[in-house]
């Protein structure tokens, strides 16, 4: 009989509104968060679409991961407090390298994109989330959770609580926390690290709850305050409606792969890193941070001008 | 799921999004600079030649000195500016009439878009435009 445990997202939402309703008259009083009203419903609808789509498909996980659990799990781990609490550990874990991938195929990306769609880094773009994470191979990352023995619906309880947390480091409203704090957890400096396009942040700061993952998997990026964030994505939707932003990425695999001569490319079109083409007239973020790079170091060197004074930092 | 909540949830986000458009209306335009500062923020190796804004201020096209055979498209969404290198390869089609030139791409996110220009804006833009369809012609030709 697989436990029965709440949702902790359902309980959650009143509480998600109550602040975003705060940071956005923080904001407007202080002009140190920013909105904007189709932004903001894009997002909001986004986050409505995918516990929409999520309910659709709940029992369809549930089905599967319980099956993972009774058939291969290597140890029966009981339902005792300090379990919740490993369960949580390795499930941030978990999300780390789903989280990766969701940056390094564009696969996943293409459900993972949308979360990054905004040029707005506000508690909006928190619940701005995908509606097709059922259709890449995410769930597979939590597998050998399942196999260690923790039951799925403990693991499941502990992602909810995984989502919720991240709610709140979508902000600009706070700048730094304690030393010892930004030191192991997740916080909205390093998070908007992670939704900046400028080069020197892309592909950066994948974690979930505890930051050490980005830390001892080479992957952490401080912010520089000398490099304010730009947000959005290196190519920016030119759309506030909610299924063209849904598909845009999914609409672009399948027309690659349409249009692609060869197996194999079909088939990078589909696992390869975002920006990948045979030929390379498009820039994945190795090849954008490559450039970005050679431009700092000719800058640096003198035998390029420096880039022209009125090119924007922050967002505009 | 709870019906209740989904719906609860939608009457919250109509209201919070009201309240967002009353709390930060958008009053930005473009201009050429922020025009060619944001395609060179967008394409580093940009050099932006000419920039011609529509009328509502909400779109510009730019002729770029580099890289060749493309042009800047920059485009206001929300308070926030959205650009692209298009080549001959992205435009589908191209509607001129004597105010307006509607570009049809090859862009999920935005597959049409319209400009409305005074009379002299139109004709750069036109002969602008023009280049590119010649040289995509000139070039099936070859």
């Amino acid at each position: 009989m697989p436990l029965d445990l709440p949702s902790p997202t359902d309980f959650a939402v009143p509480a998600f509104v109550f602040f975003v309703l705060v940071e956005m008259i923080y904001g407007w009083k202080t002009g140190r968060a920013k909105f904007e009203g189709k932004d903001a419903f894009t997002s909001l609808i986004m986050g409505l679409g995918s516990t929409v789509s999520g309910a659709i498909t709940v029992s369809i996980t549930f089905f599967v991961s319980y099956w993972v659990w009774e058939n291969f799990a290597l140890f029966n781990w009981g339902h005792a407090a300090w379990v919740f609490v490993v369960a949580f550990v390795l499930d941030d874990l978990a999300y780390y390298w789903i989280h990766r991938c969701g940056h390094r195929s564009r696969w996943m990306w293409a459900a993972h994109v949308i979360h990054h769609s905004s040029q707005h880094y506000n508690l909006t773009t928190a619940l701005r989330q995908t509606w097709t994470s059922q259709l890449t191979p995410g769930a597979l990352f939590r597998w050998p959770i399942f196999i260690l023995g923790i039951e799925p619906g403990i693991v499941f309880f502990c992602a909810g609580l995984n989502l919720i947390y991240q709610f709140w480091i979508h902000t600009e409203a706070i700048d730094r926390m304690p030393r010892w704090f930004e030191a192991v957890m997740n916080t909205p400096s390093h998070h908007r690290v992670h939704h900046a396009n400028n080069p020197k942040y892309l592909d950066a700061n994948y974690a979930g709850v505890f930051i050490i993952w980005d830390k001892l998997f080479g992957s952490f990026v401080p912010e520089d305050r000398d490099e304010p964030c730009r947000y959005g994505l290196v190519r920016d939707l030119g759309t506030f409606n909610p299924l063209r932003v849904a598909f845009h990425e999914w609409w672009g695999i399948v027309t690659d792969m349409w249009q692609a001569k060869g197996l194999r490319n079909k088939l990078m079109f589909l696992v390869a890193p975002p920006g990948w083409t045979p030929d390379g007239s498009r820039k994945t973020s190795d090849m954008i941070k490559a450039e970005w790079r050679e431009r700092q170091a000719s800058t640096n060197s003198g035998s390029i001008d420096s880039p022209p004074k009125g090119a924007p930092q922050a967002a505009e | 799921m709870d019906l209740g909540l989904t719906l609860g949830s939608l009457v919250a986000i109509i209201v919070l999004a009201l309240l967002t458009a009353k709390l930060f209306p958008n009053t930005g335009r473009l201009d050429a600079d922020r025009v060619a500062r944001n395609i060179v923020r967008y394409a580093p190796e940009a050099q932006v030649a000419d920039v011609m804004v529509d009328a509502t201020g909400n779109v510009a096209l730019a002729a770029l000195d580099a890289p060749a055979d493309c042009f800047g498209l920059a485009r206001l969404l929300g308070d926030r500016v959205v650009c692209r290198l298009l080549t001959s390869a992205d435009i589908r089609k191209v509607y001129k009439d004597h105010a307006r030139i509607t570009l049809v791409l090859n862009d999920f996110t935005q597959p049409e878009i319209t400009l409305t220009m005074p009379a002299a804006t139109l004709a750069q833009a036109t002969k602008l435009l023009d280049g590119f369809a010649n040289r995509e012609e000139a070039t099936h030709a070859a």
